[in-house]
């Protein structure tokens, strides 16, 4: 504080301590009364009785116009809360309860920061109740868009609801023919490699009626590990990679895509897949998310799949690993090309993200 | 959002739709982390709690039965949290004496003369910077109350519901808080010493 201010101060101090003095008990009485009119909250009574005092009492004026003053200077301080907030109380809440399974395509490019809400809004993945893995497929000359269910692994919730599906309306989807018809019920562990004790469930989905989508998609958001089990979230990086990636292979993209985003000390190779130790496991053109935390699902692993427009109506395998540490693995039916696999953003854009999946109604 | 909007949407989140909570956040979020940040003081815990404000608000949902509006509701939770938090860390710092205590914010009746003016005192920066400091010195009482009105907006009637304080308690906190901010306000800058004349009237219970 500058010279001329505490000099200013202690005029104050001091002109402060000779109104005290000067003060009457009335103005004690009318104190109260001020700060009532301050707020709006004085009768109207009482409110002509303090103007009548405050006419003849200057004290009391200048203590009702500090009061505006501060009143004033207190709303002035309000700023906006950081976007982390929402974020992370949804990623919170949305992490308790399973809700629905959503399937997302992606439309538009999302902006970062909507991702970042949509993502965070989502905290998605985490938490499901478990992959439902449904393939989709938008035919857009087909009003009754068929949707083709791939796999589908039984989810321990009784309770849980079928899958909502988004579709994206846009005509430019390639024509593929499926090789699930619609409504099969899809095998787990095809080749009969899984354990034999999941239960398959059809994943009939209902028509799309979700015409305009942003967002989707998926990517490690983050992990957290508690004595209880771990969950990784989706993450824009890998998001964003994949949706912009010119030239690209899933599997190496995703790999690298963890790794720089300092998740590559949970990447241990293993024989020709990727492992994500803990707890991604990604592999082919699939690419997944693994839940272990059997505080909130028991033994079971969840799981959320991610796979690429190109490879809907395929059907899937989902098959416990072989060493045991992995539960899941997924792979395409289809002999894997190997190498670089060429796409336009336009395809790539194209993510889908499978899955029950939780408070996805960032969608907007 | 009308009182029936934020039933609609209780209800939903009540019935399992647990992202629809995200309408109540983003409608409140604002005033509740404000609240926090004059109660705290510093972005970083302001926040901490009111993530944890939203939490417990989530958690308790059911709990709000509606008597009041959300907000106040949530207020309550909020300046419950901060209060907490606050004592909390006064017993860690023992050492920073920084409220005074109830009775010290008493009525004496410091009347600022014409320079304490909104325009001549300071600049805007300034006031709030002062205002903050000013804030941190009152009783976490008084911190509350003065934000829940100042910052959340809230009436008398509403401030009285949401810390179950009855209507005279209410006015006669806010007078308080405020002749405790204003004599900080008064002395801001460099004047520590307090005038013995105005302290030396104690402080009427309240209602």
């Amino acid at each position: 504080m500058g010279r001329r201010a505490k000099k200013k101060a202690k005029n104050m101090e001091k002109h402060a301590v000779k109104s005290v003095r000067k003060s009457t008990l009335r103005c004690e009485q009318m104190l109260e009364r001020i700060s009532c009119y301050v707020d709006g909250e004085l009768g109207a009574k009482a409110e002509a009785e303090l103007r009548h005092h405050l006419k003849a009492c200057p004290p009391c004026s200048d203590i009702l116009a500090a009061y505006q003053a501060m009143s004033a200077g207190m709303r002035d301080t309000e700023v906006e809360p950081p976007i982390s907030l929402a974020e992370s109380v949804m990623v919170r809440i949305v992490g308790v309860q399973p809700v629905a399974a959503v399937a997302l395509v992606e439309t538009t490019r999302p902006r970062r920061s909507q991702m970042r809400r949509f993502l965070a809004t989502a905290a998605v993945f985490a938490l499901v109740g478990v992959v439902g893995l449904y393939g989709l497929w938008s035919n857009p000359g087909a009003a009754e868009a068929p949707i083709a269910p791939m796999a589908a692994m039984a989810t321990p919730y009784a309770a849980m609801s079928e899958p909502r599906v988004f579709l994206d309306a846009e005509p430019t989807v390639p024509q593929m023919e499926p090789e699930v018809a619609p409504g099969e019920l899809a095998s787990i562990g095809g080749d009969g490699t899984a354990p034999g004790d999941q239960t398959v469930r059809s994943g009939t989905s209902t028509s799309p009626s979700v015409p305009e989508l942003v967002g989707g998609g998926i990517g490690l958001f983050g992990q957290e590990s508690t004595d209880a089990g771990s969950v990784c979230v989706i993450d824009l990086t890998l998001f964003e990679l994949l949706l912009t990636g010119e030239t690209y292979w899933i599997w190496s993209d995703l790999v690298e895509a963890v790794r720089e985003a300092d998740y590559y000390d949970l990447l241990e190779r293993n024989g020709d897949t990727f492992v994500l130790e803990n707890p991604y496991n990604c592999c082919g053109y699939v690419y997944g998310l693994i839940v272990d935390h059997p505080t909130l699902f028991g033994e079971e692993k969840v799981v959320i799949i991610g796979f690429h427009l190109e490879y809907l109506n395929r059907r899937v395998e989902v098959r416990a690993d072989e060493d045991g540490e992995l539960m899941y693995y997924y792979a395409v039916r289809e002999p894997h090309e190997g190498g670089k696999r060429t796409g336009s953003y336009e395809d790539l854009k194209r993510v889908i993200l499978f899955g029950h999946v939780l408070g996805l109604r960032g969608l907007r | 959002m009308t009182r029936e909007e934020e039933r609609a949407v209780i209800e939903r989140v009540l019935a399992g739709e647990s992202e629809a909570f995200e309408t109540l956040l983003l409608a409140n979020q604002r005033k509740v982390y404000n609240l926090c940040l004059r109660m705290t003081g510093n972005a970083e815990d302001a926040e901490d709690l009111a993530q944890e404000a939203f939490w417990k608000a989530y958690q308790n949902l059911a709990g709000f039965k509606g008597e009041s509006g959300f907000g106040p509701w949530l207020y309550r939770l909020a300046s419950n949290v901060c209060i907490d938090h606050l004592r909390r860390e006064k017993r860690r710092e023992k050492s920073s004496l920084t409220y005074q205590d109830e009775s010290g914010a008493a009525v004496d009746i410091e009347v600022p003369d014409e320079r304490f003016m909104p325009e001549t005192m300071l600049d805007r920066r300034q006031v709030q910077e002062s205002i903050q400091r000013g804030l941190d010195t009152l009783t976490p009482e008084h911190r509350n109350i003065l934000v829940l009105r100042e910052i959340n907006g809230l009436s008398y009637e509403e401030i009285g519901e949401t810390l179950e304080l009855e209507a005279g308690t209410v006015k006669s906190r806010i007078s308080r808080a405020r002749i405790a901010l204003s004599k900080f306000l008064l002395q801001d800058g460099n004047i520590s010493e307090k005038n013995s004349s105005l302290e030396h009237r104690e402080e009427r219970g309240e209602g």
